[in-house]
């Protein structure tokens, strides 16, 4: 039991989905990847641990985002399980997009304003 | 610390979670350790519960707290002292109360409301059969006096539990 979450944890947990939504519409790919690619192609500023990224990937899964698949490339190596956009998947990143689009552009406006 | 007693302590945080859900979530943790050549740095046992936010516990579990509290809830029934005077019910209320909670927290709102409704069905019935059968009541049992007060406070400690199970459930921390 514990507090609500506040704004902060908010927006962190909505710029988490969208970088993995976006991440995972590249390629389908596995939490591995995901993790170092992620802090690769955001330049370290979307640097996760294994805690963030399972849930998120879990939520994101349950909630029909992403579709998971089980892959073998490598005998004697385990199994990895890949994830892929589902067409909800889709459609979510396009929404996530735009909004965050619009709010990174009000934010440059505000903060460029005070020049 | 190995791969081994690191999943083991992932599969305990995650405990009560179903088991197709738990194994496909061990594989996943054991192949990305195996990608990173490296376990994680989380809390295993976090990570596990983080995990157990996400899948819920199983339906087996939510069962048998929703089974459970029935029994538990009869027993509370305070007018049982009516029979046994010595008979603890407020006892059995206490811990009617906490199996609601626990139900909550593992289970989230709606295990908590379900569980609150199974544990107040029987002591509502008893009210209502109390109720209606007041007089009669206070007449054979010459020394247990039931009052409306008694009363009310048995259908607001019911009413509680329900009430307690949906917002303990909410309550609950989720993962960031």
């Amino acid at each position: 039991m514990a507090r609500k979450p506040d704004a902060v944890s908010e927006l962190r947990r909505g710029a988490l989905e969208l970088a993995l939504l976006a991440f995972i519409a590249r390629e389908p790919s596995f939490s591995g990847a995901i993790l170092d690619g992620l802090a690769a192609a955001t330049n370290g500023g979307m640097a996760l641990t294994e805690g963030s990224l399972y849930p998120a990937l879990g939520r994101l899964e349950k909630n029909g985002m992403l579709e998971p698949e089980w892959r073998k490339e490598v005998e004697g190596r385990r199994a990895r399980k890949y994830y892929s956009l589902t067409e909800a998947g889709k459609e979510r990143l396009e929404q996530l997009s735009a909004a965050w689009v619009e709010l990174a552009d009000g934010m440059q406006e505000l903060i460029g304003g005070e020049d | 610390m190995e791969l081994d007693a690191y999943l083991k302590q992932v599969r305990k945080g995650m405990r009560g979670v179903a088991k197709r859900h738990k194994n496909a979530f061990i594989d996943e943790v054991a192949a990305g350790a195996e990608y990173r050549g490296a376990v994680p740095a989380e809390d295993p046992r976090a990570l596990g519960r983080a995990m157990r936010q996400v899948h819920g516990i199983s339906m087996w579990l939510r069962m048998f707290f929703w089974i459970t509290a029935f029994p538990l809830g009869l027993l509370s029934v305070p007018f049982i002292e009516a029979w046994y005077p010595s008979f603890p019910a407020t006892l059995f209320l206490m811990l009617a109360t906490v199996w609601v909670l626990l139900a909550a927290y593992y289970g989230g709102r709606f295990s908590g409301l379900i569980t609150g409704i199974s544990a107040a069905l029987p002591r509502i019935i008893g009210l209502i059969l109390f109720s209606l059968g007041l007089d009669l009541v206070n007449s054979v049992f010459s020394g247990y006096e039931v009052t409306g007060g008694i009363l009310f406070a048995v259908f607001l400690t019911s009413a509680m539990l329900p009430v307690l199970g949906w917002l303990a459930g909410g309550r609950i921390r989720r993962p960031e």
